[in-house]
C-alpha cells in the first residue's frame, strides 16, 4: 500500500465532531475525507469499484448438500417412467458404486406458471415461483464424490486449499455494511463434511473468510463472537472507549511519523462498538412480523433463509445457507426421503424469493440453489445399503436454480439425455456458473486475481465462460 | 543417460534441408540458428509458446512459426520490422512486451532481426528436447554465492557493520539520509518482542537504560538470544513455513478425523533447534531425511521428520489415487517453496510457465515422496509397545464380545415379541379404539409389557405412513369396529410381519456372504495407504471400493421392517426412534432374568477394569520412513493420476544441478534431495531473507517463498548476497545472523518519517527507517497474559485449546487444519494446510470486539488491576505509573496521568481499575511496536 499524505488526513479527521470518540460510522469519516479531496484510506472491506456496471450486489447461496436428484425435482424424464426397471441403454456404468436398472421418479411433475416449466410435486411453492427462476439442467462437475465436489462448487477446485466464492467476492467487491461480516455462512450445526475449509479464505487475507453462524442459536447476541459485554453497561463502555481514543490520539501526536495503520485501528474499534447494537438486530428474527416468520416454516433451513434475507437487506455481500450438517440430501437407499427435505425447503425458498421482490432486493440479489452434484437415474444396488430405492451420485448432468440478479426467470436452460444422466446440450461447468455469477456482480472472472506463490489465482482457475443465454 | 533422462541434450546440428521460406540454407545459417536463435526460443519463449499455445502461438517448429498465432503470422521472412515477433519484443508497454514479465537484451533482439532478415532459416532437424540452458542456470538466485565487499560510503561513522555500508551506499546514491536512531526505550522493546515475542519487564528496561557501557546493547541481544523463549518465537516463524498442523481436513467418515496426538514433538523439536542454534543445513536435512543420516545424534534428529509425517494426509475414501497425488503435491510444494523459494508445485500439470522447472522435474521430486511412507516411531522399548497393544486388544475384544452378546439377546427378544404382535395390537385397540383404555391398565389386563405396548400405541396411532401394511388398521380406527374386528386385522398384520422379518433375514445372510467373499478376493485394503490412518475395513456392513451387487427388500417391506426391527421414522417430527421391538442396554436388561443380568454386570465390570488398567498410550513420533514400494512415478499428464505419461527417475530439480541431474537410488532419494537442498546457495539466500523479513517486516526479496522469475527481485541484491555468504561461512548459524542484523545501525533506526525520503520511497523499500509492526496473534495473547502476571512460561509439551484457563504461550495452542482456533483466525494466523511465507496484517472490527468484550481481555484487565494494587500499593499515581511501565515500557506523561485520574474518578473501585486496565490493554501502543 502506498503512503497517503497523512497530515491532511488527520486534519480532516480532527474537524469532524471534535475527535474520534464522537464518531460513529466509518462512512461519515470517508465522506468527510472525500470532501477534502484527499484520497480516502481504504479498509480491506471497503466497497471497491467493479470491472463493469453490476447487475447484482448480493448472493444468497442455498446449498442442498448431499446431492439433490435432478430427475425427481427439476428435470422430468418421461422415458425414465417408461423404461422403469430396464437396464439403461449404453450398458452398465459406475459413478461411485455399481448401479442397477433405471428407476422412475416416485413423484409426479406439473407445469407451472406462464413458462410452463415442469416441477416435481415435492416443490409446489417453488413451482409457483418458477417464472422468476432460471433452471439450468445441464450442469457438470468433475468427480462423483462429496468432498471433491463440495470443494469444486464452493472454491472452484476439487482439492482443498483455495478460497471460497464468498471470500473471493468480499475480496473483490468489499462489503456495504462494515458493521457486519461480508460473508456469512448459516447452518443449524457446523456442516461437517469438509467443514470450514468450504468457506475459508485460504491464501486471501483471513478477513475474507466466511463467518459461520448457527441457525439453531436463538440468542442473537451469541451469534457473533464477543458481540456482547457481560460485565459493563453501555455508558461505561462508551467512556472506556473514549479514553482509549484519547490515549491513542496522544500517542499518535508523540510519534515521529503519522501512520495510517494507527488511525485505521481507531476506526475499527469504533465500528466494533456499533456492531454490538446493529448485529444482534439483524439476526433477531422476532423483528419480523409473525406472518412473515410463518411463511418460512418452522425448519432450521427456513430460519436460515429468513436470516439470509435480513442480512442481505443490511448489505451483507454473500450469505450461504447449508441445508444441514452431514449429507442430508444423499439418498442412496430411498429417494422418497427427498419429499421430507423438500417439505422443509420448498416453502422458505419461495418465501425468500417473494420477500426479496416485495422489498425491492430481488433484482440486486442472486439466489443460487445448488448441490455438489446430482443423482443417477438408475437405482443403487451395491455398497453399504439396506434398501435399494435410492440413487447414487452423478456428476455428469444435474440441475441448479438461479433467480434474481439479472437471471432470466421462467427459463429452463440446457438438457440432459432421455434419462437425465448426462448433460447433452448447452453444458454448463461449475466454473461457468461461477463466471456467470461474478459477471452479474460486475466482475470479469479472468481479472479477479490474487497473486500468491508467484502465480495469479482465480476462482475460475483457467476456465470459466459467462453463460449469456441465462441472463436478461 | 538414455531416453529416460528428464531432458535430452541437444545433440549437434543435423544436416539442413529446409527453411522457413522454402529455400536451402547454408551450414553457417544453420549454425547461427542453433547457437543463437533456438536457445533463445527455448529459454525465453517455449514456456508459453509450445504446449500451452498462449495466444494460439507455438514457436517450436518452422511450420508453427509461420502459422503464427491469433494475430496472424508473427514472422515475415526477410522483413524484421514488419514481423510481429520483433514488434512485441521491442514493445515499450511492459504489459504487452514479450517475453512476459521480462525483456530480451539488445543483442538478442539484434540476433532475431538478423535471422529474420536472412529469411528466418530453420533447419529441418528433428525438434530436440533441451535441458535448462546455461543462461537459465545463471538466473540471479541460482548462481553460486558471490563474495561481496562492502562499498565505501561518505558517512562512514554511521556504519556499524557491513550491512550498514550496503544500505547506506544505496541511500547515498539516491541522495537520501536514514532516519534518526531509535531511543534506548524503543530499542529494548523492539528487540525483546522481536526475539522472544514478549515485552521487556520494567526491571530489564531499567537495567538496560542504566547500563551506559558501549557494549550494553550487544549484551542485551546476547541475553535475548540465550533466552529459552527465543526458540518459541523463531520456531513459530518456521512453523508457518512448515505448515505445521495437528490434524487434517477430513471427510464424511467420522473415523477419518484423527488428530495427530504427537505432533507437538515436532513443534518442540523445532523450538529446541532454534534455541540450540542448530546449523541450518542440518536443520534442513533432519526434516527431510533424519532417519537416513549417518550421524551419532540421529535419534535426536528424528522428530524433525514430523515436517513430512504430519501430513496433510488427505481423506481418501472417495478417490485414493487423487488423495495420494494431493499428498505428494503438498510435499513438493512445501519443499520447493519452503526451502528453495521456488514454486515447484506449478509444474504439476505442465512445465512451469516462468521458471525452468519441467513437469518431469516435478515428478522426479514427487517420486521421492511416493517412495516415503508415514511411520510411527515409539519412544519406548518394543516390549512396552507390545504390552500396550496386547492390553488394548484385550479391551477391544471384551467390548466386542459384550456387544455381540447383547445384540444376540436383543434379537432374541425381538423374535419373541414378533410372535406376540397380534396380541399387542389387540391391546392397542383397547387404548386407541372406542374403549379408550389406559395403557397401563390394558397392559396389565392382557399380561403384556407396558413399555412395549406404549410403543405399539405410539406406532399404531393415526399418522402419515410410508407403507401400506397398516392401511386396514388405520381404516378400522377411522370408521370404528369391534375388538374382534381389530384382532382379525392384527392377526393378518402379524402374518405379513413375520414373513417380512423372515425375508429380511434371508437377504441379510445372502449379503453377508457376498460381502465377505468380495473382501476375501480383494485381500489387502483396496488402495495402498501410505498414511496408515484411513483403513475403512472393519465394519461388516461396509465394503467400500468393491462393486458388489447386494440384495434388498422392496421398499415397502423394508420400511415395515425398519419401523418394527430397525429405526422408526417419526415423520411429522422429523426424528427417529428405535423400532417397536428394538431394546438395547438397560431397556433390554429389564427383560432378562437375574442370572443373565448378573452375567452382563460381571462382563461390564470386567471391561471397565480392563479399560482402567490400560495405560495412556506410549509416546511416539509421527514421522516418515522409506516405503516398501520405492519407485519412480510416471508423469501425470495435465496433473491427472489417471493419465500417465513416461516414467521419470527420481532426481533433483535439473536447473539447480551443475550438469545432468543424478538419479536417486536405491532409496527413496530423501537423503540425496536433502543434501542437495542443504548445499545449494539458493537455500541460504531464501533463509537469510526470511530472517531479515521477520526483523524488518519485509524481506529484501518481497516474495520470500518465490525467488523465481515471477518473484520480486531483491531490493538490495549485494546485501542479500553478502548475508547469504556470511551465513554459510558462519556454519549456517542463525543466531549469528540475528546478531549481525540487530547490531547494525539499520536495525537500530527509529520509525521517524523523513520527508525527503517519503516522496520517492513511501514503502521504505530502501530500509531508511524502521517499520512499525503490529503484534501477531500469538504475541498479542502472550502479552495480555504476561503483563497481567498470568503467563505460564514453561516450555514444550502437548497442545491445548486456548480457553481462559490456559495460561501457556500461544505457540502451544492446538493448530487444527480442520477447524482453526477462532482466536488465531481472528488475528491472521495462516492456513496451516499449506506453507506460508508472510502473515497478512488485517484490521477489522471483529478484532475490535475482541478487545471490547472478550473474556480473555477482560480477565487480563482484572488481573492487571489486581497486580497494580498488589505491587504499587494504594497510591493511584504509583499504580498508573506501574501500568505504563508494564504495558508500554515507559514512564507515564502528565497528560496521560490526568486522563487516567479523570477516568478513575475520586472513588477508585476495583471495577474502575479493571475498566481502566482494559482501556490501556486496548490502546494502539500495546499492539504496535515501534
Amino acid at each position: 500500500m502506498s503512503f497517503r499524505a497523512p497530515q491532511t488526513r488527520r486534519e480532516a479527521l480532527r474537524t469532524i465532531g471534535g475527535g474520534f470518540g464522537m464518531l460513529g460510522l466509518a462512512s461519515s469519516i470517508s465522506s468527510a475525507l472525500a470532501a477534502t479531496g484527499e484520497p480516502v484510506m481504504r479498509s480491506a472491506l471497503d466497497v471497491r469499484p467493479t470491472h463493469f456496471p453490476a447487475k447484482a450486489k448480493h448472493v444468497i447461496f442455498l446449498f442442498m448438500n448431499g446431492g439433490i436428484s435432478q430427475v425427481d425435482t427439476f428435470d422430468p424424464k418421461p422415458m425414465l417412467t417408461k423404461y422403469d426397471g430396464h437396464p439403461m441403454p449404453g450398458g452398465s456404468f459406475t459413478t461411485e458404486a455399481k448401479t442397477g436398472n433405471l428407476m422412475r421418479s416416485p413423484f409426479t411433475f406439473k407445469k407451472y406458471g406462464q413458462s410452463g416449466i415442469e416441477v416435481s410435486e415435492i416443490f409446489p411453492k417453488i413451482g409457483e415461483s418458477i417464472d422468476d427462476i432460471c433452471v439450468i439442467r445441464s450442469v457438470q462437475t468433475e468427480v462423483p464424490n462429496h468432498e471433491p465436489s463440495l470443494f469444486m462448487m464452493n472454491t472452484g477446485v476439487f482439492q482443498p486449499g483455495r478460497p471460497a466464492m464468498g471470500a473471493w467476492l468480499t475480496y473483490g467487491l468489499g462489503t456495504e455494511n462494515q458493521n457486519l461480516p461480508g460473508f456469512v455462512v448459516l447452518c443449524p450445526e457446523m456442516p461437517n463434511v469438509v467443514g470450514p475449509p468450504l468457506w475459508n479464505s485460504s491464501f486471501l487475507p483471513a478477513i475474507y473468510q466466511g463467518t459461520y453462524v448457527s441457525t439453531k442459536e436463538k440468542d442473537p447476541k451469541k451469534l457473533i463472537q464477543f458481540l456482547k459485554n457481560t460485565e459493563m453497561d453501555g455508558v461505561t463502555q462508551r467512556r472506556q472507549l473514549d479514553l482509549v481514543n484519547q490515549l491513542n490520539r496522544l500517542n499518535m501526536d508523540g510519534q515521529a511519523d503519522a501512520d495510517p495503520q494507527l488511525e485505521a485501528r481507531i476506526q475499527s474499534m469504533e465500528i466494533a462498538y456499533r456492531m454490538q447494537t446493529e448485529a444482534p438486530q439483524v439476526f433477531d428474527l422476532s423483528k419480523e412480523s409473525p406472518k412473515t416468520q410463518e411463511r418460512y416454516g418452522t425448519s432450521d433451513f427456513g430460519r436460515g433463509c429468513l436470516m439470509a434475507l435480513r442480512l442481505v437487506e443490511k448489505g451483507v455481500r454473500t450469505v450461504q445457507v447449508y441445508f444441514d450438517k452431514g449429507n442430508p440430501w444423499d439418498h442412496h437407499e430411498d429417494i422418497q426421503v427427498h419429499r421430507q427435505l423438500a417439505n422443509q425447503s420448498d416453502q422458505p425458498i419461495a418465501a425468500l424469493i417473494q420477500d426479496l421482490k416485495s422489498r425491492g432486493l430481488f433484482d440486486e440479489t442472486i439466489v443460487f440453489m445448488a448441490s455438489e452434484f446430482g443423482r443417477t437415474p438408475v437405482n443403487q444396488t451395491s455398497g453399504n445399503i439396506k434398501l435399494q430405492a435410492g440413487r447414487d451420485h452423478n456428476h455428469l448432468g444435474f440441475s441448479v436454480l438461479l433467480a434474481g440478479g439479472g437471471f432470466k426467470g421462467g427459463l429452463a436452460y440446457g438438457q440432459t439425455d432421455d434419462f437425465g444422466f448426462r448433460a447433452i446440450e448447452n453444458k454448463v461447468q461449475v466454473h461457468d456458473l461461477h463466471a456467470t455469477i461474478l459477471h452479474q456482480l460486475g466482475i470479469d472472472h479472468e481479472k479477479l486475481t490474487y497473486r500468491y506463490s508467484g502465480r495469479d489465482f482465480r476462482l475460475t482457475d483457467v476456465a470459466g465462460r459467462v453463460v449469456k443465454d441465462v441472463l436478461v | 543417460m538414455g531416453s529416460s533422462a528428464p531432458f535430452l541434450k541437444a545433440i549437434g546440428v543435423l544436416c539442413c534441408a529446409a527453411v522457413a521460406n522454402g529455400a536451402t540454407i547454408s551450414p553457417e545459417q544453420s549454425e547461427f540458428f542453433e547457437s543463437r536463435i533456438r536457445p533463445l526460443f527455448v529459454s525465453k519463449c517455449h514456456s508459453c509458446h509450445t504446449e500451452s499455445k498462449l495466444g494460439g502461438l507455438r514457436l517450436d517448429t518452422a511450420a508453427n512459426l509461420l502459422a503464427g498465432g491469433k494475430s496472424g503470422p508473427v514472422v515475415i521472412p526477410g522483413k524484421p520490422a514488419e514481423s510481429i515477433l520483433i514488434q512485441r519484443v521491442k514493445e515499450k508497454d511492459p504489459e504487452r512486451r514479450m517475453p512476459m514479465g521480462g525483456s530480451l537484451s539488445a543483442a538478442e533482439i539484434q540476433d532475431l532481426e538478423k535471422w529474420i532478415a536472412l529469411g528466418a532459416p530453420w533447419p529441418s532437424a528433428a525438434p530436440k528436447e533441451i535441458g535448462p540452458t546455461l543462461g537459465q542456470k545463471e538466473f540471479w538466485s541460482f548462481r553460486p554465492i558471490q563474495k561481496m565487499k562492502p562499498p565505501k560510503v561518505a558517512d562512514a561513522g554511521w556504519v556499524r557493520n557491513p550491512i550498514d555500508a550496503f544500505i547506506l551506499d544505496k541511500l547515498e546514491s539516491k541522495g537520501k539520509k536514514p532516519a534518526r536512531p531509535a531511543t534506548k526505550l524503543e530499542l529494548i522493546r523492539r528487540a525483546t518482542f522481536d526475539l522472544t515475542g514478549l515485552p521487556p519487564t520494567p526491571k530489564e528496561i531499567d537495567e538496560f537504560v542504566a547500563d551506559a557501557a558501549p557494549q550494553a546493547y550487544a549484551k542485551l541481544i546476547d541475553r535475548l538470544l540465550a533466552s529459552p523463549h527465543y526458540g518459541e518465537r523463531w520456531g513459530r516463524h518456521w512453523l508457518d513455513v512448515a505448515r505445521y498442523g495437528e490434524d487434517d481436513v477430513r471427510g464424511a467418515v467420522p473415523a477419518g478425523y484423527e488428530p495427530y496426538e504427537n505432533a507437538f514433538r515436532y513443534r518442540d523439536w523445532v523450538i529446541q533447534a532454534f534455541n540450540q542454534d542448530m546449523p541450518y543445513d542440518l536443520f534442513v536435512k533432519a526434516q527431510l531425511a533424519a532417519d537416513l543420516l549417518d550421524r551419532p545424534d540421529r535419534q535426536k534428529l528424528l522428530p524433525g521428520l514430523g515436517l513430512l509425517g504430519l501430513g496433510p494426509w488427505y481423506f481418501d475414501l472417495a478417490d485414493a489415487a487423487q488423495a495420494r497425488a494431493n499428498e505428494r503435491h503438498d510435499r513438493v510444494d512445501l519443499v520447493t517453496r519452503g526451502f528453495l523459494g521456488l514454486t515447484g508445485g506449478c509444474a504439476r500439470c505442465h512445465d512451469h510457465k516462468y521458471d525452468p522447472i519441467s513437469i518431469k522435474d516435478y515428478y522426479a521430486i514427487a517420486g521421492v515422496f511416493a517412495s516415503t511412507d508415514y511411520r510411527e516411531y515409539p519412544l519406548v522399548p518394543e516390549a512396552v509397545v507390545q504390552d500396550y497393544k496386547a492390553q488394548e486388544k484385550q479391551v477391544k475384544d471384551k467390548e466386542a464380545a459384550l456387544k455381540e452378546y447383547l445384540n444376540a439377546q436383543s434379537q432374541e427378544l425381538a423374535s419373541i415379541l414378533s410372535f406376540k404382535s397380534a396380541r399387542y395390537m389387540a391391546a392397542a385397540w383397547q387404548v386407541l379404539g372406542p374403549p379408550k383404555a389406559d395403557v397401563a391398565a390394558a397392559a396389565a389386563a392382557e399380561k403384556l409389557d407396558k413399555e412395549t405396548l406404549e410403543r405399539w400405541v405410539s406406532y399404531l396411532a393415526p399418522q402419515q405412513r410410508e407403507h401400506a401394511y397398516l392401511k386396514e388398521w388405520d381404516a378400522l380406527l377411522r370408521k370404528g369396529g369391534t375388538a374382534a374386528d381389530a384382532y382379525e386385522v392384527a392377526a393378518r398384520f402379524q402374518n405379513q410381519l413375520l414373513s417380512v422379518l423372515g425375508e429380511k433375514k434371508a437377504v441379510d445372510s445372502f449379503n453377508q456372504r457376498v460381502l465377505s467373499e468380495a473382501k476375501e478376493k480383494r485381500g489387502a485394503p483396496f488402495a495402498y495407504l501410505p498414511n496408515g490412518f484411513a483403513l475403512y475395513d472393519g465394519d461388516t456392513d461396509n465394503c467400500f471400493g468393491v462393486s458388489v451387487v447386494v440384495k434388498s427388500l422392496d421398499r415397502e417391506k423394508y420400511l415395515l421392517w425398519s419401523d418394527i426391527a430397525g429405526e422408526r421414522q417419526v415423520l411429522n417430527r422429523g426424528k427417529k426412534e428405535p423400532g417397536v421391538f428394538v431394546y438395547k442396554d438397560e431397556h433390554l436388561e429389564r427383560f432378562l432374568g437375574d442370572e443373565w443380568k448378573d452375567y452382563i454386570l460381571g462382563r461390564k465390570a470386567d471391561l471397565e477394569a480392563a479399560k482402567k488398567a490400560l495405560p495412556a498410550r506410549y509416546p511416539y513420533l509421527q514421522i516418515v520412513g522409506e516405503s516398501s514400494r520405492i519407485g519412480n512415478l510416471k508423469v501425470h499428464l495435465r496433473g491427472s493420476p489417471y493419465n500417465l505419461g513416461e516414467e521419470v527417475p527420481r532426481h533433483f530439480l535439473s536447473v539447480l544441478e551443475p550438469s545432468d541431474p543424478q538419479q536417486f537410488q536405491p532409496g527413496s532419494g530423501r537423503l540425496e534431495l536433502a543434501e542437495r537442498i542443504a548445499a545449494h546457495p539458493l537455500t541460504a539466500r531464501v533463509m537469510v531473507n526470511r530472517i531479515w523479513q521477520h526483523h524488518f517486516g519485509r524481506g529484501i526479496v518481497g516474495t520470500p517463498s518465490n525467488f523465481g522469475r515471477m518473484g520480486d527481485k531483491p531490493s538490495e541484491p549485494e546485501l542479500l548476497e553478502y548475508l547469504a555468504g556470511r551465513f554459510i561461512e558462519s556454519g549456517f548459524s542463525i543466531k549469528q545472523l540475528h546478531r549481525d542484523i540487530m547490531l547494525s545501525s539499520t536495525y537500530q533506526l527509529s520509525t521517524q518519517l523523513v520527508k525527503a525520503n517519503i516522496e520517492q520511497d513511501p514503502d521504505n523499500r530502501l530500509f531508511w527507517r524502521a517499520n512499525r509492526q503490529r503484534l501477531d496473534a500469538e504475541t498479542i495473547r502472550d502479552t495480555l497474559l504476561f503483563v497481567a502476571g498470568d503467563l505460564d512460561l514453561s516450555i514444550g509439551g502437548p497442545s491445548r485449546e486456548l480457553d481462559l484457563k490456559n495460561a501457556r504461550r500461544s505457540v502451544y495452542a492446538k493448530v487444527s487444519r480442520f477447524r482453526l482456533e477462532p482466536y488465531l483466525a481472528l488475528f491472521d494466523f495462516p492456513d496451516p494446510g499449506m506453507t506460508n511465507e508472510v502473515r497478512n496484517v488485517t484490521n477489522v472490527p471483529l478484532q475490535g470486539l475482541f478487545f471490547l468484550n472478550s473474556p480473555q481481555v477482560s480477565q487480563a484487565a482484572e488481573h492487571l488491576a489486581e497486580r497494580l494494587a498488589r505491587e504499587a500499593g494504594s497510591d493511584d499515581t504509583a499504580r498508573i505509573r506501574l501500568a505504563y511501565r508494564l504495558l508500554y515500557g515507559r514512564e507515564v506523561t502528565d497528560r496521560e496521568l490526568e486522563f487516567g485520574r479523570a477516568f478513575l474518578g475520586n472513588n477508585t473501585t476495583p471495577a474502575a481499575w479493571r475498566e481502566y486496565g482494559q482501556a490501556l490493554l486496548s490502546a494502539n501502543e500495546l499492539v504496535f511496536v515501534n
